[in-house]
């Protein structure tokens, strides 16, 4: 390679890692209890699972789930009902201020087969609330999503331009070497080096998913001004609904218009997901794709009948896609505890390139080439 | 040592980098089953590539 061109790419290497190493050691490790969500959420608590009822046991009508939710908070608009992807036998009820308050949600956790109240889940605070926040939004709604998506571009700009400098610091050393009985500093650049190598596909995926789900409610919003808004169209200016059809009889009709899915959430009038006249029934597949490629179909909340149903366009469905591929949530407990390591070795990877960084700037070589001839110097054992 | 070729440098490089994305995409196909295993098996590979050669390559040939 060119002195010049590889004096660049250490240049881009060295600012982009810098600029974003602080957030990516935040989101490495708020995302390492995020692997485990479920399980911590269970072992504080904050999840009641269902008893155990003979298999065949029916299930409860869906208006008398809501009707024992709403009790719990009778001036309170229910926004959401949805459930676990691997639930069947629970619904979570959420309810607002309004259709669309973000603030002071209530939740409650009914068994779909009793309509029993189980729990009140707080899903608004607690330790794995500030987790995800942090991780998500670090509190800043849109803007600190999109600042997270734009830290994790420089992340890519700084794991290609690691790549590239990767060939010239290997010329001389065995895939793997690290020189730990040498000076420090070598111990660090070939743990760098090597960590950073062999995480590289997996850290370029979580990523770039990562930026793809930093664009979340923009999707969203794109995808209501682009399909919901054509979907409800004839109902444009007519007034709210005065009264309101089974709830039972609404999911019967989008059963039956999908009865190959199953339905993963309720979206009620009002709502983001929906319009102030439809019943947003959000049904899935069963296979591990199709299970994460929602599919909408709107019911009419006077009549219970059906308005419309699309395939989700390809903008949406690239990010239902990626959710899986950021969260690691997809291969049982051996892919958490694979995410889980990986995970500890890129922070090893951040941790060591910014010491590297700290510790060079007394002495530090300008001349990249220099500092290539100090490496090999020291290639042999 | 003289100095090696790119693809000397980059050939485990790659063959790790394959498996971890063979392991990704082929899970996310896969429902359940023997196939599914072995897929988050190959995304296994470089992690206990990792351990060993970071922790027990150096304990074991001394």
């Amino acid at each position: 390679m060119q002195i010049h061109a590889l004096k660049t790419w250490a240049w881009v290497h060295k600012w982009s890692s810098l600029a974003c190493t602080a957030f990516m050691l935040l989101l490495c490790l708020t995302g390492l209890p995020l692997i485990f969500s479920h399980e911590i959420s269970h072992l504080l608590g904050n999840e009641v699972d269902p008893p155990e009822l003979p298999s065949n046991t029916p299930l409860a009508s869906m208006d008398n789930v809501l009707a024992n939710a709403k009790a719990l908070y009778p001036s309170r608009v229910v926004q959401f009902v949805f459930r676990d992807i691997d639930e069947n036998n629970s619904w979570t009820v959420s309810l607002g201020k309004t259709a669309t308050s973000e603030d002071d949600t209530k939740f409650v956790k009914l068994d779909a087969r009793t309509a029993k109240v189980l729990q009140e889940p707080k899903f608004n605070e607690g330790f794995m609330y500030v987790m995800f926040k942090l991780h998500v939004d670090l509190f800043a709604g849109l803007p600190g999503m999109l600042f997270l998506g734009l830290m994790g571009v420089l992340l890519v700009v700084a794991i290609i331009s690691g790549v590239v400098l990767y060939a010239p610091f290997m010329r001389k050393l065995e895939f793997g070497q690290i020189r730990k009985d040498r000076a420090p500093k070598l111990k660090r650049l070939d743990t760098h080096n090597f960590l950073g190598i062999v995480t590289l596909v997996w850290a370029l995926v979580v990523g770039t998913t990562g930026i793809i789900n930093a664009w979340a409610d923009l999707v969203i919003k794109y995808w209501q001004f682009d399909q919901m808004s054509a979907m409800t169209a004839p109902y444009k200016g007519l007034p709210p609904p005065t009264h309101y059809a089974s709830l039972q009889a609404a999911v019967d009709t989008a059963q039956a218009r999908e009865p190959n899915m199953r339905l993963g959430f309720i979206a009620f009038p009002g709502t983001d997901f929906s319009s102030p006249h439809h019943y947003g029934m959000f049904m899935r597949g069963d296979s591990p794709v199709t299970s994460r490629l929602f599919k909408p179909v709107l019911i009419d909340a006077q009549t219970a009948k059906l308005t419309d149903s699309r395939e989700v366009p390809w903008y949406l469905a690239t990010l239902l896609i990626s959710q899986p591929l950021h969260f690691g949530d997809y291969g049982g407990m051996p892919m958490k505890i694979i995410w889980l390591i990986l995970d500890l070795f890129t922070i090893v990877v951040l941790w060591t390139g910014l010491v590297l960084w700290w510790k060079k700037r007394a002495h530090y070589q300008h001349d990249v080439q220099q500092r290539l001839a100090f490496n090999e110097a020291y290639a042999s054992r | 040592m003289p100095a090696k070729t790119l693809m000397q440098i980059f050939i485990w490089p790659i063959v790790l980098g394959v498996l971890t994305m063979v392991g990704l995409v082929v899970t996310l196909l896969l429902e359940g089953g023997v196939l599914e295993l072995i897929s988050i098996g190959a995304l296994g590979v470089p992690v206990i590539v990792m351990v060993y050669m970071y922790y027990f390559r150096d304990v074991i040939r001394h």
